[in-house]
């Protein structure tokens, strides 16, 4: 019977051991998964902040060789 | 007086963007649950599909920008076709990127030739010769007509990339909003649908800046000319 106990007790470790390993590999995937997603936004905003503050730069730039009443409609 | 290319209305568009960008960034990343099946890469969904469908416009407008060139010859619609193709380029890249980050952590590979995703990159390289057109050593009439003709190819390409999956059978997935059985979470549908808001305002924030950046290069390019031509005569009053 202490014997029958004894393999059910160490069935019943392995079960919570495997189960633990089960949770860490979903939390590893969680991660994995968030970084994708963080890293997906922050690209594309990235991005997007560039080519406006690139395109403000440009055009303050080009607005600076223009006579003022050839740009009064912007 | 304006030192650029801004404007009480872009002024106004801009703070509306921003605002409009952070509420959603809120949504997608905090508010809006998990889905079941794709989790936390679900909050992909927000910025790539609203990309996307918002690239395809800008597409669509350079097309009737370069017909309305084509039948008016005027520097306005030109000048349209170029911003509004300039500005989907963006999108279609963040499109890309995002879609690559996606199939990484759905189908284990960054990129894989599948029609919707080959039809994409195509559309991408179409836009990318566009806009190589667009800068073309060439005289201005000419290069626009040039332009023009090129612009119009967008139109069946955005088509055939935006039905590639109901046309051929795609690892992609297919249509998901506008299928008449899509079940999807009350949050999660209002996070898109102000996605697509916010990329909207955007891209017409950006696409007003890139007119008006695209029309002072002309000017300038038109003085560059006045000045060369009126070079020429005092050269040539010189040598008489």
């Amino acid at each position: 019977m202490t014997a029958v106990l004894a393999v059910l007790a160490t069935l019943a470790d392995a079960a919570d051991a495997a189960v633990a390993a089960d949770a860490a590999v979903a939390t590893e995937d969680r991660g994995f998964q968030w970084a994708l997603v963080l890293a997906c936004w922050v690209a594309v905003l990235a991005a997007v902040a560039l080519v406006a503050v690139r395109s403000a730069q440009r055009g303050r730039r080009l607005a600076r060789q223009i006579p003022e009443e050839q740009r009064r409609w912007m | 007086m304006n030192d650029g290319t801004s404007s009480p209305g872009t002024r106004v568009l801009g703070a509306l963007t921003l605002i409009g960008m952070a509420v959603l960034l809120a949504f997608a990343l905090v508010i809006s649950p998990a889905d079941e099946t794709q989790e936390e890469t679900v909050r992909m969904f927000y910025v790539h599909v609203p990309t996307a469908l918002v690239a395809f416009g800008a597409f669509f407008l350079t097309v009737a920008a370069s017909v309305g060139y084509l039948l008016r010859r005027s520097e306005g619609w030109d000048v349209m076709a170029g911003a509004s193709a300039e500005v989907g380029a963006v999108l279609l890249a963040a499109t890309l990127v995002s879609g690559m980050l996606w199939g990484r952590v759905t189908w284990g590979v960054y990129w894989t030739w599948d029609a919707r995703l080959t039809l994409t990159a195509l559309l991408f390289v179409l836009v990318l010769g566009y806009l190589a057109v667009r800068r073309l050593p060439l005289e201005r009439e000419r290069r626009s007509r040039l332009a023009a003709v090129v612009g119009l190819l967008l139109g069946p390409a955005t088509v055939a990339c935006h039905y590639a999956t109901t046309w051929w059978r795609t690892l992609h997935q297919g249509p998901t909003i506008t299928t008449a059985d899509a079940k999807m979470d009350g949050t999660m549908l209002f996070t898109f649908f102000l996605g697509m808001v916010v990329f909207g305002l955007l891209y017409v924030w950006l696409l007003v800046h890139r007119f008006r950046v695209l029309w002072l290069e002309h000017r300038v390019e038109d003085l560059g000319l006045d000045e060369a031509i009126a070079e020429r005569r005092r050269e040539a009053v010189g040598v008489s």
